[in-house]
């Protein structure tokens, strides 16, 4: 092999080089091959987080858990802006009495003058009562405590004597009736919850306006196996407050569907 | 096809996707990217190197089972060292550095020791079993039948050389580098080779 045909190989341009070229032929398939070889290399991969999910799928998952605490909080807060409260025990300061009582002259009025208005806090309080026997003590379910209840309440604020058009008027009548049957009653609420204690007191009273809270003590009946107890619980809770559902844990516990 | 089936499927980033107006990707570019988690990167590389590697094995070895069983080795040896790569080294060198020690490996396993016609250039050492055989699907032409036939009879240093030259395209510089010889030396053999191979042809 002389010095040209070299210099020729090594520029590629022999005819050596082009014979071996032509036999070049694509190999045959290794399927086998090809099929390890390719699912190690993709393994070695780490796959990227949520990287098979829609950017949209991805930002719904915060959406629906934040929109329905964001809900929640809504539909919480309004209840407790509606329901007036009873916070003073004693008599209020005369100034208050003093707006209690043209408060009180405002709601004797017919339900024909405001029929758009809130309900009159006596057909709530006493509806209230009716679903928290064990909120009051025994000398306080009198028949005569609604009443005293209502006199010593603040007047609404005015806020909150915007007309609420969805208000039934069957509900109304009911927490009337309600109200006078606890009225002709012998003079006690129903009786109080068991595992609550003999009576009402302030710390269940406040347990038990606290939505939280009174599930807690659901769930602590029923953790103590006083299952029918909790039933009745979470009936009187599911009045009081409807629009809270029952939790899964709390739910499968009493075998009652949230 | 469902949104999220459509994304399951890890697309092919378009940057790695050359048009013949383009420069091709660099091996070592793929490399990289394949480092940093793109699977398309990897899919070229496989298919750019697949098929000189497997010719090299066949030819090599003479077996095409063998000669698979190598390829995927290569392969599995590249992506364990993925990330030891480092893309100063041409890529190009790396994988065949890979597929020549395999095939030491081999002989190793199969003779205990290397052959001798690594050490020297002794065709006689070369065992038949060694020997290639014409690859009769590739090539239907009686010359080029001959020609592989006599690229199998040639010792295998020379051979390996010949081979690194056509297959893998590699410089004299980078079969040295290669095969830990100096320039000179696979000078020496490519120049046997390709004068054994050019006298057997035109006596035919």
């Amino acid at each position: 092999m002389d010095e040209h045909e070299w210099e020729r190989y090594l520029d590629g341009d022999s005819d050596l080089t082009a014979l071996y070229r032509a036999s070049q032929a694509p190999p045959p398939a290794t399927p086998r091959a090809d099929a390890r070889v390719r699912a190690a290399a993709q393994a070695q991969i780490p796959a990227p987080p949520d990287a098979t999910r829609h950017p949209l799928q991805r930002a719904r998952r915060w959406w629906v858990p934040a929109s329905v605490a964001a809900s929640l909080v809504m539909a919480t807060s309004l209840y407790l802006v509606q329901r007036p409260v009873v916070l003073m025990e004693g008599p209020p300061p005369p100034a208050f009495k003093a707006a209690a009582d043209r408060a009180q002259e405002s709601r004797i009025a017919p339900p024909q003058a405001a029929p758009q208005t809130l309900p009159s806090t006596s057909a709530m309080d006493t509806a209230r009562s009716t679903r928290e026997p064990h909120s009051a003590t025994p000398e306080r379910a009198n028949a005569a405590a609604p009443a005293a209840a209502l006199k010593k309440q603040p007047p609404l604020p005015q806020a909150l004597q915007a007309p609420v058009p969805r208000q039934m008027p069957e509900r109304q009548e009911q927490e009337k009736q309600a109200a006078e049957a606890i009225a002709r009653s012998s003079g006690t609420a129903s009786e109080p919850a068991p595992g609550f204690g003999d009576g009402g007191s302030a710390t269940e009273d406040a347990a038990l306006s606290d939505p939280q809270q009174w599930l807690a003590r659901i769930a602590a009946l029923a953790a103590a196996d006083q299952l029918e107890s909790a039933r009745g619980e979470w009936l009187r809770f599911q009045q009081r407050y409807p629009e809270i559902a029952l939790p899964a844990a709390l739910s499968e516990q009493l075998g009652r569907s949230p | 096809m469902p949104l999220s089936a459509a994304r399951a499927v890890r697309p092919a980033p378009i940057a790695l996707i050359s048009t013949s107006m383009d420069a091709p990707i660099s091996d070592e570019q793929l490399m990289q990217h394949y480092r940093e988690g793109q699977y398309a990167a990897f899919e070229q590389l496989y298919a750019r190197h697949r098929p000189p590697l497997l010719r090299f094995y066949r030819r090599q070895t003479g077996s095409p089972e063998l000669a698979e069983e190598l390829l995927q080795e290569v392969f599995m040896r590249l992506i364990r060292s993925r990330e030891r790569y480092q893309p100063s080294a041409p890529l190009r060198i790396f994988l065949w550095q890979i597929a020549r020690n395999l095939l030491i490996d081999h002989y190793r396993r199969q003779r205990r020791s290397l052959p001798s016609s690594y050490a020297d250039f002794d065709p006689d050492q070369v065992a038949a079993s060694e020997r290639v055989q014409p690859d009769h699907a590739a090539a239907h032409n009686q010359q080029l039948e001959r020609l592989l036939s006599l690229i199998g009879e040639l010792p295998c240093a020379q051979r390996e050389a010949f081979l690194l030259r056509e297959e893998a395209g590699l410089s004299l510089t980078e079969i040295a580098q290669l095969a830990g010889v100096s320039t000179d030396t696979v000078k020496s053999r490519l120049r046997y080779a390709i004068g054994k191979l050019r006298r057997a042809l035109e006596e035919t």
